[in-house]
């Protein structure tokens, strides 16, 4: 048997599988950011459950018409970036027996069917509108989803050109970046991560199309994705007249529970302590060596700034996903509050470093995120002063105290 | 009771209640301020009102403390009926408790000056 081996390229800081930008994001990222499209629920003229079917959907017609992926490809893909594993059962009948969303996420609420991705990615495969009847978070054995009747009636959104940068700067060498004096060595680490095996399988004996890793359940998702469910909820909010920090506020939670988690148990894993913590003579080497981890996730080239210790964190990132997404889906905006991730991705490593201390390596749970790195005290602030979706070059952030 | 019946409710005491309950039925605790978030959208996007959970103290009329216990229900997973019926008082109710154990010099600072500021004016409608 041989494993599925897409086609992967990093431009700019950003990993493209057939064409289109991959980023990963844990379960804890999803479930998140999932229960706030979902809280939509009940607004007229918005369906946020559809949004969270549809929404994918463009983008499997993009892979299959573009780039002339196969059902098999496809198959092959959904368990390859950790979604788990899709069979079809009839033609109007298809499970998946190992599913991200219907294994590893969750929500405050009642517990509801949640695999809503994979019923847009199933509309995709036989260009018929898709539902889910029956779901692990249920209690069901596998996730069960049915054709409809009715049909498909998504639209590509990735309608607007936005090339990605070819001349972002170099580590530290940029005008108005202080001058740092680390042994972290970023094209050490890029390559280390690169060479994790942070793919899922659909084939062989234990297999569940799922990524396990640095203690939490990994997706390499469709970042735009997360651009459109994130964005369409937060206009919809906007639209029904929510404060705007109120609205955003959520989303960048996202982006903090997302830190928590991936950066935490990044920086807690034999990896880390084998590659990158050797590196390390100071606290801010941690952020050094978190930041040229991060330059493998697929989100955009991030470049630090400036670091006054325990006072102020400044990074820039080139090609940030939620940037270039926004301009290939909207119009320029005024708004520059406006990646929602990078805010509280930024706003969380701070945290894990002059919060917290990682380095005493704590337990990652979720008492230790609520009574420690999530509570009023000491806490930090995030404010997003440059913004590709603004038509900055960069998006450029400033945790604070 | 009236609609133009208002309660006041410490949210503190709201969320820290909410938590016993989730723990006591094997959920997770949720940090306040995450609440305090949710519930305000929620209650926007349910009532067609905004009430700012993130005060310290928030005063709803009858209905709204129905849309407040189905938020919870439906949102947090937990039935908080009884517990938000047992703690919530009437303006009127706070006044006497006020004027009962506070000389009057001190009635208008620290707690009591926010409860008094609270009954003041309504709660902000989108």
């Amino acid at each position: 048997m041989t494993d599925y081996q897409p086609n992967i390229m990093s431009h700019g800081g950003q990993t493209l599988i057939g064409g289109l930008n991959r980023v990963y994001h844990c379960n804890h990222y999803n479930a998140h950011l999932q229960m706030v499209v979902r809280m939509t629920k009940g607004m007229p003229n918005h369906d946020p459950e559809r949004l969270l079917v549809d929404a994918v959907t463009p983008l499997i017609q993009h892979l299959q018409q573009q780039h002339g992926y196969s059902q098999d490809d496809l198959l092959n893909e959904f368990s390859f970036c950790g979604f788990g594993i899709l069979q079809p059962d009839n033609e109007n009948t298809w499970y998946t027996p190992h599913s991200h969303y219907g294994e590893t996420t969750y929500s405050h609420g009642k517990p509801d069917k949640s695999c809503f991705f994979n019923s847009g990615y199933i509309q995709a495969l036989i260009n018929q509108q898709v539902e889910e009847t029956e779901c692990q978070m249920l209690g069901a054995e596998k996730d069960k989803y049915v054709t409809t009747g009715q049909p498909l009636q998504t639209l590509p959104y990735l309608t607007l050109d936005m090339p990605l940068r070819s001349d972002s700067p170099a580590r530290f060498d940029f005008q108005g970046c202080q001058h740092f004096n680390t042994r972290v060595n970023e094209t050490e680490i890029l390559a280390a991560v690169q060479g994790l095996p942070l793919f899922g399988r659909r084939e062989g004996e234990g297999e569940t199309g799922l990524i396990d890793a640095f203690g939490v359940v990994l997706t390499n998702h469709f970042a735009d994705y997360y651009n459109r469910i994130s964005y369409e909820t937060y206009f919809a909010m906007r639209h029904a007249g929510l404060p705007e920090e109120d609205s955003k506020e959520m989303f960048i939670q996202s982006g903090h529970i997302c830190a928590f988690n991936t950066f935490g148990g990044i920086m807690s894993s034999p990896e880390w302590h084998a590659v990158v913590e050797p590196m390390c003579d100071s606290r801010e080497d941690w952020l050094h060596g978190m930041v040229a981890v991060i330059n493998a996730l697929g989100w955009g080239l991030f470049r630090i700034e400036k670091i006054e210790v325990e006072k102020e964190l400044i990074i820039r990132v080139y090609n940030s996903y939620e940037g270039i997404g926004f301009r290939r889906m909207y119009p320029v905006t005024e708004e520059r509050n406006i990646s929602f991730l990078g805010m509280g991705a930024v706003l969380g490593l701070a945290h894990l470093l002059w919060k917290v201390d990682i380095r005493d390596k704590p337990t990652l749970n979720h008492e230790f995120y609520v009574n420690q790195f999530n509570n009023p005290e000491n806490r930090y602030n995030v404010v997003q002063t440059h913004a590709i979706a603004a038509d900055d070059e960069y998006d450029r952030f400033i945790v604070y105290k | 009771m009236g609609e133009d019946i208002l309660h006041v409710i410490n949210t503190t005491d709201l969320f820290t209640k909410l938590n016993e309950k989730r723990k006591s039925e094997h959920h997770d605790e949720v940090e306040h301020h995450l609440i305090a978030s949710k519930l305000g959208i929620l209650f926007a996007l349910n009532s067609n009102s905004y009430v700012n959970f993130k005060s310290d103290f928030v005063e709803l009329n009858n209905s709204q403390l129905n849309t407040l216990i189905h938020i919870f229900g439906e949102h947090f997973n937990t039935n908080m009926a009884d517990e938000i019926q047992a703690m919530v008082i009437t303006p009127a109710q706070m006044e006497q408790e006020i004027a009962a154990h506070i000389p009057e010099t001190n009635r208008h600072s620290g707690f009591f000056g926010k409860l008094r500021s609270l009954f003041s004016g309504k709660p902000t409608l989108a």
